[in-house]
């Protein structure tokens, strides 16, 4: 288990995963494109969230997804709520 | 802003509110997820009667997730398995022919003896302090048990059946983690292997329960349904009255308990409890949302609902709906017509809707002679996190 200093910690992590499922390099993935963009369903999609899970060990609801729809939305919204200073 | 956040914790308390802004501002709503949300009364039963809108979403998508998570070495295998043949999942030709086998076989209405002997013994189990669960001590163990009589499966299975039930029955929640689906697989597992066994048992000594009688109506088939879909209905029979029925007593006894008057005219008048169930039903029944799929393009409320989307009901939307219910969000025990949606309406029509009503009917009658007095202490309430069925997690009352 990890703790992310920040949500681009977050972001780093979620590049690699949704870069492995869409089997383009990291670098190729730009943060404020949707999951979708890259591929990702309401399938896969339960593949990324348990892996975010299981790297910070937080609970993520399956929503979120779609609610913060890219890399960046998504990160910032899981580090507020988890690992947010007062 | 997302008008659709069924997981959101104000919704799972209490989702009336984001209901009626749906049917306000929104009644045909694109979702976040691209599901359309369906939450007037007349559109839902629109769609709930028209064929073009098939059941089975969830089927489809477990099937597409068994795929891709076998590709992460992870078999899920075990849900597609036991909901195979979910009536409630399923379509022409095949739900009709399970549909027709099992009312062929399913006649036997007088369960009234067992339901009161089990609410009996459930509301003689009062602790010290006078204080009840209601949704532990009573509604939860009360359908198991009835079922268990029905079926011919033996009490002492009962309360780790109540746990796989439990588990299984998430496969209908809207959305799910991979934890989830971990959990619902190996309760389907298990559940596979105690209806094998069981199956195998009744075959070589069929008796006079509602397995046995599946199995050898079964049998006399033009074309029988295999072990494996045989074992799914069985399944499905087991569990479509679990978390419902324990929705309906439960929720029913807590709304009661904020209408005192009409309380006590029920307790003094056992004769409105028929039309009291179907208005306790109509006005929190325990299954909110129910899937649909377009399987072609279709025009609705100024939306094109394109071929293969996914269409949400809101059920318990459509049943506080004011174009169609007058005072619809008041409680009204003496409610006539009362046309609500909590069964659905069309071919999926619930078929256990009489034994619902029933069980429902019983329970509550008899808690009410028994506990008259109740007075409902959860100030809190916690509510499961599944708006598909609505179900409260604690009910303690003083009694």
């Amino acid at each position: 288990m990890t703790r992310p200093q920040s949500p681009h910690d977050i972001v780093t992590f979620m590049k690699k995963v949704v870069a492995a499922e869409a089997r383009i390099p990291d670098t190729s993935i730009d943060e404020d494109k949707s999951f979708h963009q890259f591929g990702l369903d309401s399938i896969s999609s339960i593949y990324l969230l348990e892996k975010v899970e299981n790297e910070y060990n937080v609970t993520i609801s399956p929503l979120y997804f779609w609610d913060y729809p890219t890399l960046r939305l998504l990160a910032s919204q899981i580090f507020d709520e988890n690992f947010r200073q007062p | 802003m997302n008008l659709w956040a069924p997981l959101d914790q104000e919704n799972i308390r209490n989702p009336f509110p984001m209901y009626a802004t749906l049917r306000r501002e929104a009644p045909v709503y694109k979702s976040q997820t691209g599901e359309w949300i369906i939450s007037r009364y007349a559109d839902v039963k629109t769609i709930l009667k028209d064929p073009r809108f098939r059941s089975g979403n969830k089927l489809e998508w477990i099937n597409r997730g068994i795929t891709y998570f076998k590709s992460k070495d992870q078999d899920l295998s075990a849900i597609a398995s036991a909901i195979t043949s979910f009536l409630l999942l399923i379509n022409p030709p095949e739900h009709t022919r399970i549909r027709k086998l099992i009312t062929s076989v399913w006649n036997d209405r007088e369960v009234d003896q067992t339901i009161l002997e089990n609410v009996d013994s459930l509301l003689n189990i009062k602790s010290e302090d006078n204080t009840f669960d209601i949704v532990e001590d009573f509604a939860r163990p009360l359908p198991n048990m009835t079922i268990c009589k029905i079926m011919g499966i033996s009490m002492e299975h009962y309360q780790h059946l109540t746990t796989l039930s439990n588990n299984l029955v998430k496969i209908l929640n809207l959305y799910n983690s991979f934890k989830d689906l971990v959990r619902i697989d190996s309760a389907a597992r298990d559940f596979i292997s105690f209806f094998r066994e069981l199956l195998d048992i009744k075959k070589q000594r069929p008796d006079n329960d509602l397995i046995s009688k599946l199995i050898v109506a079964n049998a006399s088939e033009r074309e029988p349904l295999s072990d494996d879909a045989l074992i799914s209905v069985f399944i499905f029979l087991f569990i479509a009255g679990q978390e419902t029925t324990i929705g309906l007593v439960s929720t029913s006894l807590l709304t009661l308990s904020k209408y005192p008057s009409q309380l006590n005219t029920l307790a003094g008048n056992p004769e409105l409890m028929p039309n009291a169930i179907d208005e306790l039903l109509r006005y929190d029944g325990p299954v909110h949302l129910l899937g649909r799929i377009a399987s072609e393009n279709i025009e609705l409320g100024g939306h094109c609902i394109k071929q293969n989307d996914t269409v949400t009901l809101c059920l318990a939307s459509a049943n506080r709906d004011s174009r169609h219910f007058e005072n619809a969000d008041i409680l009204d025990i003496t409610r006539q017509p009362n046309r609500h949606l909590a069964f659905g309406s069309g071919i999926h029509f619930c078929l256990g809707d009489w034994l619902a009503k029933r069980q429902g009917a019983l329970a509550i009658q008899r808690f009410l002679e028994v506990y008259p007095t109740y007075s409902i202490v959860d100030h809190t309430l916690q509510w499961n996190d599944n708006l598909s069925i609505r179900t409260l997690k604690h009910l303690s009352c003083r009694v």
